[in-house]
């Protein structure tokens, strides 16, 4: 199962349910709960985050008909995009903003596109060949 | 169901052992009495009824202290079993009873007390008849009204009997009329029936009781509201 | 799958206190609170449940089956915690579990052993020894060592800390890590339910007022706070409930939004919890509503 670290607020104005949706489709979109992986079942979940069955339940329902898991009988809720596209389109808007957050950074510093683009290009092979630590 | 019953009456005799004053008095008493049998006296019968009342509210007043009636009533166990169980529990202790006084009977005759007779059934029959007047006149009355507003009917009524026993055992031929004194001397005396016919009467008179005040106090407990 | 709990059109008449037509039922798996102030009918509801004290009129089913009047098959997956515990003082824990055991066709004495220690309570301690709390966590051991499928507890953290609370909350979380398990607790302390309930049923004056969905619930209202000279008699049908002060009032509402719309300026809309429902809820039928 890994990791999953969810954390929900009681005094946000924002629902529970809906906060549990979010943070678990900002993991499946951010990658770290990947395709096929399990999650926490609903009572574990609702046992963790101190929160009733039924909230839980409203979460993963409504997850599920976005298209993001797929409850296996008597198993557990697994990630299954089923939409890919629809989720391709968030992925590449979470890296979209990341570029952004970067080109910042490199302005701000004084780099040029060129230097930028250099950095890119060194970045992503290594990343391909798995040479790279993630710091 | 009958497990349920033996599983009650065992609940009963653990919780009166557990209070440690409480179980070693009424054991150390039911065995003198036991053995005081053999000396078939109107005394001894009347330590019977003695027991039989210190065991009715001490089984009822440790209840009503650690309030455990709804405790029980709540386990998958029926009304019925409550009350038969009870009952149960003065026909075990009649049981014990009649076991070590013929024990003690038997060892006094064995041992050559020539002034020791055996224990004759109308004895045995008379016991019964304290308890079945003790139980049938105190349990329904438990049952219905809850050990704590049980107290205040049983205990003068109990206290009455004890007083009756008491001057019946106490009186000196100078007090009374004669024909009172006649019934006193006759009652004393003779405290239980020497014939089969009257033992017979008596161990009826015994079945009788039990055989109305079960049904009344099953029926009224199954009435009762916690 | 059978409702857990199903009571329908209970009613026990006492003199001075009517419970009538209570209803409300539990699906399997589920937790539900059921509060009220005191006096309000959740004991007697609980007794009539239990059997503890014959019903006028209506029906009990639990976990599938009608509870008749001494149903003693019923009760076998039945788990209770009362507020008062009845347990013979000088009996050891260990003591009490050998004679309750027999009672249940299920009963699972390793289950009762572990559960005994988990709770930190010493077997070999008399029950007259222990503090409320130790007894409630026998209570409840007592009630989960034998297979029950519905638990039913009765104000078990009434006169018990926050730490005590806490925990009971927690194993409860445990308990219904297995959904055959339902749960039953009436509490007038609704900070315990806030966080694991399923559903609220609330009693007032020996009916039910609401019994529903606890998320829906705190969804659907919101307390208003605003001037008072705000308050148009349109604006008081829509509350529930008014507190008003010199300072200005504060209201329960269904509908916050039309609400501070209508108040205008100066208004304030917060969460409401389970205690403020509660609260003006019994304010609000007390006022006329």
């Amino acid at each position: 199962m890994g990791n999953v670290s969810i954390s929900i607020s009681q005094s946000s104005s924002k629902p529970i349910y809906r906060q549990i949706e979010d943070k678990v489709r900002s993991l499946i979109v951010a990658g770290e709960l990947g395709d096929g992986e399990e999650l926490p079942s609903i009572r574990t979940l609702a046992q963790d985050l101190r929160v009733s069955v039924l909230t839980v339940k409203r979460a993963y329902d409504d997850l599920e008909a976005e298209g993001f898991l797929t409850p296996v009988q008597g198993k557990g809720c697994y990630v299954s995009v089923r939409n890919k596209e629809l989720f391709r389109e968030q992925r590449m808007r979470n890296v979209e903003e990341k570029l952004d957050h970067a080109a910042s950074e490199a302005k701000l510093i004084g780099m040029t596109l060129e230097e930028l683009q250099t950095m890119l290009a060194i970045v992503f092979e290594e990343e391909k060949h798995g040479t790279r630590v993630k710091g | 169901m009958a497990s349920n019953i033996v599983n009650l009456i065992r609940k009963d005799f653990c919780a009166l052992w557990s209070e440690k004053t409480m179980g070693l008095t009424f054991v150390g008493l039911l065995v003198m009495c036991a053995i005081f049998a053999s000396s078939l006296t109107f005394s001894s019968l009347m330590f019977v009824f003695l027991i039989a009342s210190s065991y009715t509210l001490n089984v009822f007043s440790l209840e009503e202290k650690f309030r455990t009636e709804r405790f029980f009533a709540s386990l998958p166990v029926r009304r019925r079993d409550i009350v038969l169980a009870r009952y149960g529990e003065i026909w075990a202790i009649a049981g014990a009873y009649f076991v070590v006084a013929y024990l003690a009977n038997a060892v006094s005759i064995l041992v050559g007390k020539t002034e020791v007779r055996p224990i004759p059934l109308g004895y045995c029959a008379t016991v019964l008849v304290i308890l079945a007047f003790t139980t049938s006149f105190t349990f329904p009355f438990y049952f219905k009204l809850g050990p704590a507003k049980a107290k205040a009917v049983t205990t003068p009524l109990l206290a009455s009997v004890l007083a009756i026993s008491v001057s019946i055992l106490a009186m000196r031929p100078s007090g009374g009329s004669h024909q009172v004194m006649k019934v006193v001397s006759a009652v004393r005396n003779s405290p239980f029936p020497r014939d089969l016919p009257h033992t017979l009467l008596l161990m009826g008179a015994a079945i009788l009781l039990w055989g109305v005040s079960i049904p009344v106090a099953v029926a009224l407990y199954s009435r009762r509201d916690f | 799958m059978e409702h857990a709990l199903k009571v329908n059109g209970l009613s026990k008449h006492y003199p001075g206190f009517m419970l009538s037509a209570v209803s409300f039922s539990l699906e399997r798996g589920a937790v539900m609170g059921f509060i009220g102030r005191n006096g309000a009918g959740k004991t007697t509801t609980i007794k009539l449940i239990m059997g503890l004290i014959r019903k006028d009129a209506g029906s009990v089913e639990v976990l599938g089956r009608e509870m008749g009047g001494d149903d003693s098959d019923n009760k076998e997956k039945i788990g209770f915690v009362y507020d008062e515990h009845g347990f013979y003082g000088n009996m050891t824990i260990r003591t009490i579990g050998r004679l309750v055991a027999p009672f249940y066709r299920n009963w699972n004495q390793e289950e009762f052993a572990r559960l005994v220690m988990e709770f930190g309570l010493n077997p070999s301690r008399k029950a007259g020894e222990l503090s409320r709390g130790q007894r409630t966590k026998l209570a409840l051991a007592l009630a989960l060592a034998h297979g029950a499928e519905l638990l039913v507890l009765d104000e078990p953290t009434s006169g018990l800390d926050p730490v005590f609370r806490s925990d009971l909350v927690d194993i409860l979380y445990c308990v219904i890590q297995d959904e055959r398990k339902s749960i039953f607790f009436s509490t007038h302390n609704t900070t315990d339910l806030e966080r694991i309930a399923d559903y609220i049923t609330f009693i007032e004056d020996g009916k039910i007022v609401f019994s529903e969905c606890k998320d829906a619930l705190l969804e659907r209202y919101r307390i208003v706070k605003g001037p008072r000279e705000r308050l148009s008699a349109c604006g008081r049908e829509m509350c529930v409930g008014i507190r008003e002060t010199r300072t200005g009032f504060e209201a329960l509402s269904a509908s916050a939004e039309d609400l501070s719309a209508l108040v205008g300026e100066d208004v304030i809309v917060e969460k409401a919890n389970l205690e403020d429902i509660m609260v003006y809820c019994v304010k609000g039928a007390a006022d006329g509503k």
